[in-house]
């Protein structure tokens, strides 16, 4: 984000009003919703803009079309604006979605833009390699790109003469996000892995490499590798920090003569290198997807790790059972759990066979996400929602409870009931906050004769609290022994009628919801006073003291409360879960970390 | 999970969304002909949402009308803005929004809903049902919640029931809804 531009088109806009702009104040501004309140820079302008105009009794102007006299460069269009060009269309791309007609490129002397014409009042669609000039149309931002809306009310006049147009070539090394040309050598092409993608790899000249995209929906033709071209007026784009190349093959003639020496740097791996590990194959899923060759576990010395084999990694499968030595490989992190990726570059030589010490058992309480090795047995069995699973619910041991999940695979059969069982190299997941174990290739070994007793602290839980239900905070409950029941406002209770000598009590009953489902949960007193920072005796002092009463206690929860994300611990009655723990969740770098790996995985 | 057999009304989960995918949906449909059947906006990665939780920053609230008067709110995200309201059909969530002063970290929960504007575009605005106001944390931890919700339907789109109508409705490039995810989640402070 660039400060001084945003302070210099608000004060400009101010000034347009006879406003005079106080750009320090403006500035802190900025920076308290950018920096403290994470608003993105375009909405932080419009507010303060729109704050301080409302501060003077101004309303925010009406962008007035400029005259047509008034052309602008392409290179000095800022977001916000309406403006008038004439350019050249360069390219035009399929729309994404039918609410755009079109979508493309245009160009001038000074620079390029994107452009989009939404399928609504939609002019006349532009032609490609035809000038126009374009009356009112306005510029916006479109993830932190300039874009040209071309709307109902721009007016598209055609120029019907070729003017002469060079683009500027722009050095790979130079590259910012926006529209550039470049001159450069395909140098790998990498196998795609997306439908909508027609080509994908690396381009490079003498100031360095980056990688390009090519979307269906164009030409067909592929770039080749090892040749040189001129490539005009490509959509440069940013993500996970680096840059790639959307480039139109449409757009791109050969170079003949030039010979581009490629200054090689390596395309870095957004996973951390691995060190050579050695270890024995546990187990082997081959021919997972198109772009994955294998899946599997290895154990090691050390502890065992979930497996990658990508399918472009230039090695041969290795065989279930036998050690290998692994060197140039990456570890990575997937669904919270490491994970080896085994790719281009990674070296796979095998190794005599050794014993290998049994691996611990790990207590399910001290569980987490990564290949483990435990003792349970089958607590509860869940109603399968997918044909692709052969069984899913609870398993259990001395220390805690929670889900497993078994695919239907080969060989894999259900857990039975009242049977003790050891799973050998069971992979644990994070998923939603909860951890889960996948037990469809672990080694399942039952025991005979033996039991365990299933700690029954119930189920963990984690979501936001959406909803707190009426009859919620300060209550007052029947005497009567074993009544219990809640009174009315008016002390009522169904059984015993009025009871003047009730009992006080504080409870919420709300809604956890994790965005898949939404629970009834009742948080009874003790964890009402724990989590929320006020006492019985606290809510029974603003209740009896307070103007509103019971219903000042119930508001204070709510703020305290709602829309926040919890974690809870819970028993389960029919459908509400009885809460006998509650703390609130705070931010997970590590997930953090996973989620960017996850979002950003594909693209490194 | 099981389901209980005696429960009767089941409450539609709040959908985690950012910003810049509500903001492409515009498709709306209704499940059975029932008066009451709820309506649904679908997302473009293929989900349907009948309640919306958003967590964001509240930038600019204006009340309209005197009698029969209803906030109007901005909230944006790492993405971009939701456009919140509250009428008096939603009496929780205007006095909770009246009380709030901008900027400050909001928790809203809301139904999604399609309208046209008068020049042809279709927006989505959500009707709030709870407003409240919430720390750093809570927006963070936002943020990594819709980032992997919207992962997961970006992930079960081949097999999704909704995805279907999805790619009939908009096509969508979930390589743009996938980076939109990573761009959001780099606006959490490491």
């Amino acid at each position: 984000m660039d400060t001084h531009e945003i302070i210099a088109r608000i004060s400009q806009k101010l000034k347009a009003q006879d406003i005079v702009p106080d750009s320090e104040r403006i500035e802190a501004k900025i920076n308290r919703l950018v920096s403290e309140f994470g608003v993105p820079p375009a909405e932080a302008e419009r507010t303060i803009l729109q704050d301080i105009l409302k501060e003077h009794g101004k309303e925010m102007p009406k962008p007035q079309p400029s005259s047509s006299s008034n052309m602008m460069s392409i290179a000095d269009l800022a977001p916000g604006e309406w403006v008038s060009i004439e350019g050249k269309v360069v390219s035009v791309t399929d729309p994404p979605s039918p609410a755009v007609a079109q979508k493309g490129i245009i160009a001038d002397e000074s620079g390029a833009i994107g452009f989009v014409i939404f399928a609504k009042g939609a002019p006349a669609l532009l032609k490609a390699g035809e000038w126009y000039r374009l009356e009112s149309a306005v510029v916006d931002e479109f993830r932190g790109l300039a874009n040209l809306k071309i709307h109902s009310g721009t007016t598209v006049t055609p120029i019907n003469e070729d003017r002469p147009l060079t683009p500027v070539v722009t050095s790979i090394a130079d590259l910012s996000p926006g529209i550039a040309s470049i001159k450069g050598k395909v140098i790998q092409n990498w196998e795609v892995r997306h439908d909508r993608m027609q080509q994908t790899g690396i381009i490079g000249d003498e100031t360095g490499t980056v990688k390009f995209l090519v979307w269906k929906g164009g030409s067909d033709q592929q770039l080749a590798v090892d040749q040189d071209y001129f490539i005009r007026y490509a959509a440069v784009e940013e993500y996970n920090g680096r840059l790639s190349v959307i480039i139109d093959p449409a757009t791109c003639s050969p170079l003949e003569d030039d010979d581009i020496d490629v200054r090689s740097g390596a395309p870095g791996a957004m996973e951390e290198a691995l060190p050579r590990i050695e270890g024995k194959i546990i187990s082997l899923e081959p021919s997972v997807s198109d772009a994955i060759a294998a899946q599997g576990i290895i154990a090691t010395p050390d502890g065992a790790y979930a497996f990658t084999l990508w399918a472009k990694a230039d090695t041969s499968l290795p065989e279930q059972g036998a050690w290998y030595a692994i060197e140039g490989a990456s570890k990575g992190t997937f669904r919270g759990a490491p994970r080896i990726s085994i790719s281009e570059g990674t070296v796979i030589t095998p190794l005599e066979d050794r014993p290998l010490p049994p691996p611990p058992l790990t207590p399910v309480a001290e569980l987490k996400p990564g290949i483990a090795t435990i003792r349970v047995k089958l607590v509860q069995e869940w109603e399968n929602r997918s044909d692709r699973i052969l069984q899913t619910g609870l398993v259990g041991d001395e220390t805690g409870v929670l889900k497993f999940i078994l695919w239907k695979n080969e060989g894999v059969e259900k857990i039975q009931e009242n049977t003790v069982y050891n799973f050998f190299y069971a992979i644990v997941e994070e998923y939603n906050g909860r951890l889960s174990v996948n037990l469809t290739q672990a080694t399942a070994l039952p025991e005979e004769e033996s039991d365990i007793e299933i700690a029954r602290d119930g189920t963990t839980m984690s979501g936001a609290l959406v909803h707190i239900a009426s009859g919620s905070g300060i209550v007052k409950r029947c005497p009567e022994e074993g009544c219990n029941r809640v009174l009315s406002r008016q002390n009522f209770c169904p059984i015993h009628e009025f009871k003047p000598d009730f009992r006080y009590d504080l409870r919420i009953r709300g809604t956890l919801d994790d965005g898949h489902t939404a629970r009834n949960i009742l948080f009874p007193r003790e964890v009402v006073e724990s989590l929320f920072q006020m006492t019985l005796a606290e809510a029974q002092e603003i209740a009896e003291n307070q103007p509103l009463g019971a219903d000042e206690v119930i508001r204070q929860l709510t703020e305290r409360a709602l829309g926040r994300y919890l974690k809870i611990t819970a028993r389960q009655f029919e459908d509400l879960f009885i809460a006998n723990h509650a703390e609130w969740l705070t931010p997970d770098m590590s997930r953090h970390t996973a989620l960017l790996n996850r979002a950003g995985g594909d693209f490194a | 999970m099981t389901q209980p057999r005696t429960q009767s009304y089941v409450r539609e989960p709040a959908k985690r969304v950012f910003a810049a995918e509500l903001r492409d949906a515009r498709h709306s449909f209704r499940e059975g002909d029932d008066e009451k059947s709820p309506t649904y906006i679908l997302l473009p990665t293929g989900e349907r949402s009948n309640r919306i939780f958003i967590i964001g920053s509240l930038t600019q609230k204006e009340k309209r009308g005197e009698q029969h008067s209803m906030y109007l709110a901005r909230v944006a995200d790492p993405t971009g803005t939701f456009f919140v309201s509250a009428g008096s059909y939603q009496p929780e969530a205007m006095q909770q929004i009246a009380k709030l002063e901008s900027p400050a970290f909001v928790a809203v929960v809301g139904k999604p809903n399609a309208y046209e504007t008068p020049d042809g575009n279709v927006l989505i605005s959500v009707r709030a049902e709870t407003v409240t106001a919430v720390d750093r944390n809570m927006r963070d931890l936002w943020v990594m919640d819709c980032a992997e919700a919207t992962l997961d339907r970006i992930d079960a789109f081949e097999k999704s029931p909704d995805a279907e109508a999805a790619r009939r409705e908009y096509n969508p490039n979930l390589e743009s809804y996938k980076k939109m995810v990573y761009d959001a989640l780099t606006a959490i402070r490491q």
